[in-house]
């Protein structure tokens, strides 16, 4: 098992490194200039000189085999350079925002693991009967209505009630009904959509396995059927299910940009917003590393996890 | 009995004068305390006033800071002292002496003195290797400083300049403390430290900034116990959610309805001319545009009258024409002179026809032409939608380019559009800070058209000298007509602001620009 998990773990630097050339390169064909942005989008009189002055300090104007190697050289540092809007750390940058990401992906996900969880297996159990047709309708609604939409839809609710919980971030710890009302919403209109793909997902993956043939060896030797759901079919049907589970919540990590925006939350997705509208190459390589390397530890995670469950993965490799 | 009506005169004499007392602390601060939440829709880029246009920063920043003058919102753009308590001018216009306020302490306690001053200035008219003043031609008649005590301070001018008065009540001229640039002439770029009304607590990226009140503001008109700005997308949720009272910079017709709609009586709105001209800027690069018959016919084929009556009604647009400097301000050209200049005229028919007619003479029917857009809804879509249709009537064929604003200033910048939506802001109706936008490439960086024009040069230079009102009047008009004759730069309208606020918020006055009274002197919560 520890040779397993040391491979895997080689196997994420490459990965990385890949993705860290890539998102250098890919930056740096966008069109648009920062610091034109900064001193003249909203008008003045702003000289040229200036303006290169101002690229020449930011090190925009260096020759771009440098400021690749400036990049890469930072990296095993956890030096990821200025944001080019703020000139403070991207690393501070992000940090300031993730954790309200982070709460938010995981109230996100304990919504989902809670809902879809009863909800896949009655729609498998009760396969083709009324209550897995309203569960169907549930959950495809939730595949289909984008989590902005309903986030909409919800903050529309909420002000028809009174009003919206006060802006600026509230910690957990200093203030948790704040806190909570700050969070519920925006976790209630993604945990939707979560929900419905780990709900569909648990139930395609019980169905597949209640028509194995160890089910069918299980209920001939007459085992009782809660045993042969519980036992031998759930345990084997979760792994996609976890599978699935991991992927969604490393999504949400950087993927609630349109979310965030809607319920005005400071997380990651809005980061991404800003780093995009104002071409701030910096901290875009800086926010796709972030994402990308939790995608990566996440998926080192679940193969982990696969590898205890199943040791037909640890053997096979 | 005598003592007696000594004693009752005193007693009438002390409540009289305890109640015009109490009378004029009212007339400032009516209530005190509460914290005002607003919100702004932009992060701002720095925290230092003098390297910036940025509104982000002014709405944040700009509470924590005093001005040398600055104006009296309720008789604009009549001035008044911030810092200054008294001033003069020199006869020949080349001397401006300002004795200061005493007693004005900045934020962390230190006292502000002429040096003060010197060193603000100097860092604006000249600032040190890594500095940015954005504004920094506008003191070019500076030609030194003067500090002869702690409360006097003098500039001496080159040659008169009409502007410079107001420039020294301009929102964007913080005084900074003398000890604080000598420290680190970047300081400010990312700390904090004035004479303003609140003072700043903290900065939360993305999210809020927090002030509370300087008990030692030297006006006194600090009437709320802090204030709190928050970073939004949409001003609609947050107004009727109660998590703002305000926004600074505007709203559009449909929000104004909508908000109306959802909140009655407990919103307020407050509206007046914004000092933002859109212009449409055309590229002296593009062949077609060299021919001036081509320029004029472009500008032409717009109907100004009915359609921006129209255009108001779903944007933040001004429902009316205007030639470069605000119509009805001092220095404006006048409506029956401005209506005589081609593009200006009533008769559309008549003018597009005409227009059709020169363009066919220069052999430029149907003619292609790129728009560059910035990819923003308001007033952006609008203004191009209907420009294009405009167009569109006159056979024309342009060709809209959208682009998000990083992407659309560089394209500015670098030439490649042959017409592009631009805007012209400013905080004052003054000439030379509205006309400088349309004097030579070579002379300014704002004029992305990229012409040269020695004549408007010199009628620029010539009003800006010129410190009477009638004289630079007659010169001004004189630029006016010659530009918007040679038509590099169409001006569409100016913007109407109309600002909605929470009905608790009482005392604000809306200014012709967002940039101005963002230090919410007088502003209290009833």
């Amino acid at each position: 098992m520890l040779k397993y998990a040391i491979k895997r773990i080689l196997l994420m630097i490459p990965t990385l490194l890949a993705v860290a050339v890539l998102v250098f390169l890919v930056l740096r064909v966008v069109p648009g200039d920062i610091v034109e942005l900064k001193l003249t989008a909203e008008g003045g009189e702003v000289s040229l000189e200036q303006i290169e002055a101002e690229k020449t300090r930011l090190g925009l104007n260096d020759p771009l085999h440098i400021q690749f190697i400036k990049y890469m050289s930072g990296l095993p540092k956890g030096d990821l350079g200025i944001s080019l809007w703020t000139e403070e750390p991207v690393s501070e940058e992000i940090s300031a925002r993730i954790g309200l990401s982070f709460e938010l992906a995981l109230l996100s996900t304990f919504l989902a693991v809670i809902i879809a969880f009863p909800l896949g297996t009655l729609s498998a159990l009760f396969r083709g009967t009324f209550v897995d047709y309203i569960i169907r309708i549930i959950t495809i609604g939730g595949i289909a209505v984008p989590s902005f939409w309903l986030g909409m839809l919800l903050i529309m609710l909420v002000l028809s009630f009174g009003k919206l919980p006060p802006l600026g971030t509230v910690s957990l710890f200093v203030d948790p009904l704040t806190n909570f009302n700050q969070m519920i919403w925006p976790a209630i209109s993604v945990g939707y959509r979560y929900t419905s793909v780990v709900s569909r997902m648990l139930r395609s993956s019980i169905l597949e396995v209640l028509s194995e043939d160890y089910i069918r060896t299980a209920r001939a030797k007459g085992l009782y059927e809660k045993v042969v759901i519980v036992k031998h079919g759930m345990r084997n049907a979760l792994l996609p299910t976890i599978t699935v589970i991991g992927l969604e919540f490393a999504f949400l990590l950087g993927g609630l940009v349109v979310t965030e925006s809607v319920f005005n939350l400071n997380g990651i997705g809005k980061l991404f917003v800003d780093s995009v509208v104002r071409n701030d190459l910096n901290l875009l390589q800086g926010l796709v590393l972030t994402v990308a390397t939790s995608f990566v530890v996440i998926n080192l995670i679940i193969d982990l996890f696969y590898a205890a469950l199943d040791p037909r993965i640890r053997y096979q490799s | 009995m005598l003592n007696f009506k000594k004693s009752i005169v005193g007693v009438l004499t002390l409540a009289a004068f305890t109640f015009t007392g109490n009378a004029a602390l009212a007339a400032s601060c009516p209530k005190t305390g509460g914290i005002m939440k607003f919100g702004v829709k932009a992060e701002p880029p720095t925290y230092d006033m003098h390297g910036t246009n940025s509104y982000a920063v002014m709405h944040f920043v700009a509470q924590h800071y005093s001005t040398l003058l600055t104006f009296d919102w309720n008789k604009f753009p009549k001035l008044e002292g911030d810092v200054a308590d008294t001033w003069n001018q020199s006869a020949d216009g080349l001397k401006y002496t300002f004795k200061l306020k005493k007693g004005i302490k900045f934020h962390d306690g230190t006292a502000l003195t002429s040096a003060d001053v010197k060193a603000t200035y100097d860092r604006l008219r000249n600032p040190p290797k890594g500095v940015i003043s954005v504004r920094k031609a506008l003191f070019s008649s500076i030609s030194s400083i003067e500090t002869p005590d702690d409360n006097t301070v003098v500039f001496n001018l080159s040659k008169p300049d009409a502007f410079m008065m107001d420039g020294f009540a301009s929102p964007f001229n913080a005084i900074y403390s003398a000890k604080d640039i000598a420290k680190d002439p970047k300081w400010h770029l990312k700390n904090i430290n004035g004479t303003g009304p609140y003072k700043f607590t903290s900065h939360s990226k993305g999210e809020s900034w927090k002030a509370v009140k300087y008990d030692g503001f030297h006006h006194g008109d600090n009437c709320l116990d802090g204030t709190e700005g928050y970073r939004i997308k949409k001003l609609g949720e947050p107004l009727i959610g109660g998590q703002i009272m305000a926004e600074w910079r505007g709203t559009s017709p449909p929000e104004r309805v909508m908000l109306k709609k959802e909140m009655g009586d407990d919103v307020s709105f407050q509206a007046k001319t914004l000092m933002t001209l859109w212009v449409v800027s055309l590229n002296s690069k593009t062949e077609a545009f060299k021919n001036k018959k081509v320029r004029q016919a472009i500008n032409m084929c717009i109907d100004r009258h009915a359609g921006l009556k129209k255009l108001a009604k779903i944007t933040f647009t001004a429902p009316r024409p205007s030639g470069y400097l605000l119509y009805n301000s001092t220095y404006a050209l006048p409506d029956e002179e401005l209506y005589k200049i081609p593009g200006f005229t009533k008769d559309i028919d008549a003018s597009r026809k005409k227009a059709m007619a020169m363009l066919k003479e220069a052999g430029a029917e149907g003619l292609e032409f790129t728009y560059s857009n910035r990819a923003v809804s308001h007033p952006y879509d609008h203004i191009a939608i209907w420009l294009m249709s405009e167009w569109k009537k006159c056979g024309l064929k342009p060709k809209m380019m959208t682009n998000p604003t990083s992407k659309f200033v560089k394209i500015r910048r670098e030439g490649g559009f042959d017409a592009t939506i631009d805007w012209a802001p400013s905080f004052l109706p003054d000439p030379t800070l509205m006309h400088f936008k349309y004097i030579s490439s070579d002379r300014t960086a704002s004029n992305y058209s990229k012409y040269i024009d020695r004549d408007l040069d010199k009628l620029f230079d010539g009003q800006a000298g010129e410190t009477d009102v009638a004289k630079r009047k007659a010169i001004v008009h004189q630029f006016e007509k010659k530009a918007l004759e040679n038509a590099w730069v169409l001006p569409v309208t100016y913007t109407d602001r109309v600002i909605a606020l929470n009905s608790k918020v009482k005392g604000y006055v809306i200014a012709n620009s967002h940039i101005l009274n963002n230090t919410w002197r007088g502003v209290y919560l009833d």
